[in-house]
């Protein structure tokens, strides 16, 4: 009875391949993410190699608490990271007081009123968000940047003769702003779907009640869509938490230290232990937002009511109000679109920096041979030999990262899917989302620090293309395995079954039926991995060395070497390959990820 | 031999058991129909017996061959069964055009080319699909998709054809049509075919046998009368018609034959049951009558039941009439031609007499006997 049992285990695992690689995938999860974190976590318990440097007769591995008192309550633990935190907090709270109320506001503008130009505005305000942090910030020290900190003046500086503050080009009003104007398509996106989600008959109710525009605004649109504008909140506060590069392009030229360049610097530095304090603690901040978030979508679930095929909005009439209300989406394009995109351009075409006239105008550095007088003698970027492998690089690096990460979402959410209610599905599910709670620049340093060594069977990484791929595949598979999981949900599982009735085994099925089905999903899925993968960098930045340099690498390291041209000309290429990739995810019917 | 046996079949899902010790042989070309409310096994059955589920326990056994033994360890895949399958959302592959859909089987079992495209040609013909090969699923209306379905499994010439809710997810008009073409192509082909709805009207059509479940239970096998006029429980009696039959609570006054009983609603009379069996003195009773079986009279005759009309609802060939009894009221619902009901007017006086039906034991629910059937009630 009990073989016999047995085997029908083993017989009924042969004909659901699913569990099979379900298993595999739960090992996988367990060693890139879990065993990671773990890890870490741990050795934020342990001295590093650098601990007797600064404890007597401390050895690298010995049990203490030294990093965890420095950190928190120590003689530097002001500057090292209470400054930071605070700094950290401050931007992630401003920068959403930026982004939430504007992108609400051009949320309600667009769908509720009779503004004009609504389809270009639909697909232009969502362009701070397709194109990489940094880019706005970028932008804004080409306006702003002053001499003192290294390199050449900006536009401000020979319009006006002198230097702005350094308060204006650096530091936390260009980082809040910048940030800000790259969060507001976020809340845009998400209280648009809010908005034409609330029926338009519980508004009518109210207006048949006798109750006024803004009365009806106030007391029924507004507290249908608070849920949802609570998520947008939370979730803008915490990647407002966790982002690096904007942050380190502002902050970093005068030393204005948040969490995400603290962590950054300390593992720059090899001070590993303080590293893994450092970031557990943004990692614990940035899991309170999601536990937070999660929280906000039970109660968005409450507000769901009721509606058969809603009846349609009549667009609010702006009156007087149109001309301004159409001229603030129009700056908001200019000043943080097109100005930046253009800004960063013109750049590219100086031969001499912050000098704005048609004589300074050069392709020197998009196909110039080399002059010892421009740029250290490097040649443009498409003679770069260097710049052209950082290209291939980042190419192979998102392309390599974008069919892994397909496939594995297709097979985790057919895993998902179709053993739905078991715990295997729950804690592939679970599992696979974690990354999501850990920020990129914390991701990194966390994969640096296990993989810099070498593990039984497996070689030491650090330093090979294989790394950077497993790091962003790991880090990207919240998003492959969402869309993998609804991807399946899309394929009834009597498609399948019909299949069987015919004799097909699971690779036939998987071949004949899943695959042509998923097809769309898992391309809109590739090409979004492929653009978020090719703008990233603060995942990346710790993990990469000469040879596996990428676009996004070169950019911060010529950034802070001081070849401007050379690094906003790839920051182009980046901008206008994200932008082309998003396009074709709209026009596959994709959407964009969160 | 029987070209289906399913015997002591178990399926449990965790701590739920869907399937629960199922017994049932099915002849030869026989049509059976799996009925009951949602949740009650009959779709697990169906599909155990597609080999899309692995039951817990039991055998299941086509002709002689055994597909499924847990004491033998034996099960044969789906695909080896010889079975076809419809599915209650046709399951078409919304990727493959209409030819090919119906050619997957051929092309799977690796017949010439030139000999599939004329088998399936064939069918598509038989089921008045000629000129939509080339389309896609979703180019077709419903009741074409279900016939592509239909197309899809016969193609094959499977022996055994089985049925999961073909039929609900189509309109009212259509679902009649279908059933025709259906019972139709069952007498043409003659395969064994496992049909399972919860639409008793579909089951009373089409079956040769209807296999009521419920809770994963078997309650009652019989043909489409036996279970209508003789249902073996309460369950069955109660689920089988609509509107729903009538129970009337009555305890034994005389053993008979005929018994006689004291219905509780009107305890002034006891009335005599057409049956040639007995039931013991002082036993409570439920008496079953069909809302068909309950006759409407003006004036009063012996053994009828005073009651007042509440509602009618007339349907154009037929007409239900809502009433209560008088004193302990208790809710009466009758049907019949509608020109019997037309004069009543609701709040009128009534009398009611119940013609034929069944007496179920109050405590175990079981079927003590059937009267005022022309076979005596001795069924």
């Amino acid at each position: 009875m009990n073989s016999s049992r047995a085997f029908q285990r083993l017989r009924r695992l042969l004909r659901r391949p699913e569990r099979a690689w379900g298993l595999a995938l739960i090992v996988g999860l367990i060693v890139f993410v879990v065993i990671p974190v773990a890890y870490m976590a741990l050795h934020s318990f342990m001295f590093d190699s650098l601990g007797p440097r600064y404890v007597r007769g401390a050895q690298p591995g010995d049990w203490t608490l030294f990093y965890w008192t420095r950190v928190l309550t120590g003689s530097l633990s002001r500057a090292i990271f209470w400054e930071p935190f605070s700094h950290s907090l401050i931007i992630a709270i401003l920068m959403s007081a930026i982004a939430i109320p504007l992108g609400s506001l051009f949320a309600w503008l667009v769908v509720r009123t009779d503004i004009p130009l609504k389809g270009l505005f639909n697909s232009v305000l969502i362009i701070p968000y397709i194109v990489p942090s940094w880019t706005i910030g970028l932008a804004w020290l080409t306006v702003f940047k002053a001499e003192r900190f290294g390199g050449q003046p900006g536009l401000f500086h020979s319009l006006f003769g002198v230097d702005p503050p350094a308060w204006v080009g650096y530091g936390l009003l260009p980082i809040v702003i910048s940030l800000g104007a790259h969060y507001v398509p976020y809340s845009f996106i998400l209280l648009r779907g809010a908005l034409a989600s609330v029926d338009a008959r519980l508004e009518e109710s109210a207006e048949i009640l006798g109750a006024k525009r803004m009365e009806i605004l106030r007391k029924i649109t507004f507290p249908l869509v608070l849920p949802a504008l609570g998520s947008a909140f939370v979730l803008t506060f915490g990647k407002g938490l966790g982002e690096f590069a904007c942050q380190a392009f502002l902050g970093l030229p005068i030393r204005y230290y948040t969490l995400s360049t603290r962590v950054y610097s300390a593992f720059e530095h090899r001070q590993h232990g303080q590293g893994y304090v450092l970031t557990m603690i943004l990692i614990l901040m940035t899991t309170l937002t999601v536990l937070a978030n999660q929280k906000l979508i039970g109660a968005r679930k409450k507000f769901t009511t009721i509606s058969g095929k809603g009846a349609r909005h009549k667009p609010v009439k702006l009156g007087a109000w149109r001309i301004p209300a159409t001229g603030l989406l129009l700056a908001f394009v200019l000043a943080f679109v097109v100005a930046p995109i253009g800004l960063i351009a013109w750049e590219t075409f100086m031969r001499y920096e912050g000098q704005y006239s048609l004589s300074n105008f050069t392709l020197h550095y998009w196909v110039g041979r080399g002059d010892p007088m421009l740029a250290d003698g490097q040649p443009g970027i498409f003679r770069s030999s260097f710049i052209l492998g950082a290209i291939k690089n980042s190419v192979l690096l998102a392309g390599a990262t974008a069919l892994a990460s397909g496939v594995i979402g297709i097979l985790l959410g057919y895993a998902v899917v179709r053993a739905r209610g078991t715990w295997l599905s729950r804690t592939i599910e679970f599992l696979s989302f974690t990354p999501y709670m850990i920020p990129g620049i914390a991701f990194g340093g966390i994969y640096l620090s296990i993989f810099a060594r070498k593990w039984g069977p497996l070689p030491a990484l650090y330093g090979t293309f294989a790394l950077l791929a497993i790091t962003c595949v790991a880090k990207y598979l919240p998003y492959s395995s969402s869309s993998g999981i609804s991807a399946m949900h899309q394929i009834d599982p009597t498609l399948e079954e019909a299949a069987e009735i015919h004799g097909e085994g699971w690779l036939g099925r998987f071949r004949k039926v899943i695959l042509p089905l998923a097809k769309g999903g898992f391309l809109s899925a590739f090409l979004l991995t492929f653009i978020t993968t090719m703008r990233v960098l603060d995942l990346i930045v710790l993990l990469v060395t000469p040879q596996t340099r990428t676009m996004t690498s070169i950019i911060f390291r010529y950034q802070q070497q001081g070849y401007t041209q050379h690094a906003y000309g790839i920051m182009l290429l980046i901008v206008g390959i994200t932008l082309a990739g998003h396009y074709l995810v709209r026009r596959l019917g994709g959407r964009i990820q969160f | 031999m029987p070209d289906i046996r399913i015997d002591n079949l178990t399926k449990r899902f965790g701590e739920v058991t869907a399937v629960n010790r199922l017994a049932l042989d099915i002849a030869h070309g026989e049509f059976v129909t799996l009925l009951g409310p949602s949740g009650c096994g009959k779709t697990t059955t169906l599909r155990c017996l597609a080999g899309l589920e692995e039951p817990n326990e039991g055998e299941l056994w086509f002709g002689d061959r055994c597909v499924f033994s847990d004491r033998k360890g034996v099960f044969i895949s789906p695909g080896a069964r010889g079975i076809g399958l419809v599915f209650q959302n046709y399951a078409l592959w919304p990727h493959m055009t209409v030819f090919y859909n119906v050619a997957f089987g051929l092309r799977k079992k690796g017949l010439p080319k030139a000999e599939i495209r004329r088998r399936v040609t064939e069918i598509l013909e038989l089921l008045g699909l000629q000129g939509y090969e080339d389309r896609y699923p979703s180019e077709l209306s419903g009741g074409q998709q279900q016939r592509v379905a239909l197309a899809r499994m016969i193609v094959t010439e499977p022996q055994i054809l089985l049925f999961d809710e073909p039929l609900s997810n189509l309109d009212a008009k259509l679902r009649m049509t279908l059933r025709a073409e259906l019972k139709h192509l069952h007498s043409q082909i003659g395969a064994t075919t496992v049909y399972v709805t919860h639409d008793q009207v579909e089951a009373l059509t089409l079956s040769t046998r209807i296999a009521v479940m419920n809770q994963g239970v078997l309650q009652q096998v019989g043909t489409p009368a036996e279970v209508y006029h003789h249902p073996e429980n309460l369950f069955v009696a109660e689920f089988m018609g609509n509107p729903s039959a009538n129970l009337i609570p009555a305890t034994v006054t005389e053993e008979g034959p005929p018994p006689k009983v004291m219905l509780k609603p009107y305890p002034k009379m006891p009335i005599a049951l057409q049956a040639r069996a007995t039931l013991p003195q002082g036993k409570e009773v439920i008496v079953n009558v069909r809302p068909e079986d309950v006759e409407i009279k003006a004036i009063p005759t012996s053994e009828a039941i005073p009651a007042v009309l509440t509602a009618t609802l007339p349907t154009g060939s037929e007409c239900v009439s809502y009433l209560k009894t008088k004193g302990e009221a208790l809710e009466i619902v009758t049907k019949g031609p509608e020109e019997m009901h037309r004069p009543l007017r609701p709040g009128q006086e009534v009398w009611l007499v119940l013609k034929r039906g069944n007496v179920f034991d109050e405590e175990t629910g079981k079927r003590l006997l059937s009267f005022g059937f022309a076979d005596g009630g001795t069924n």
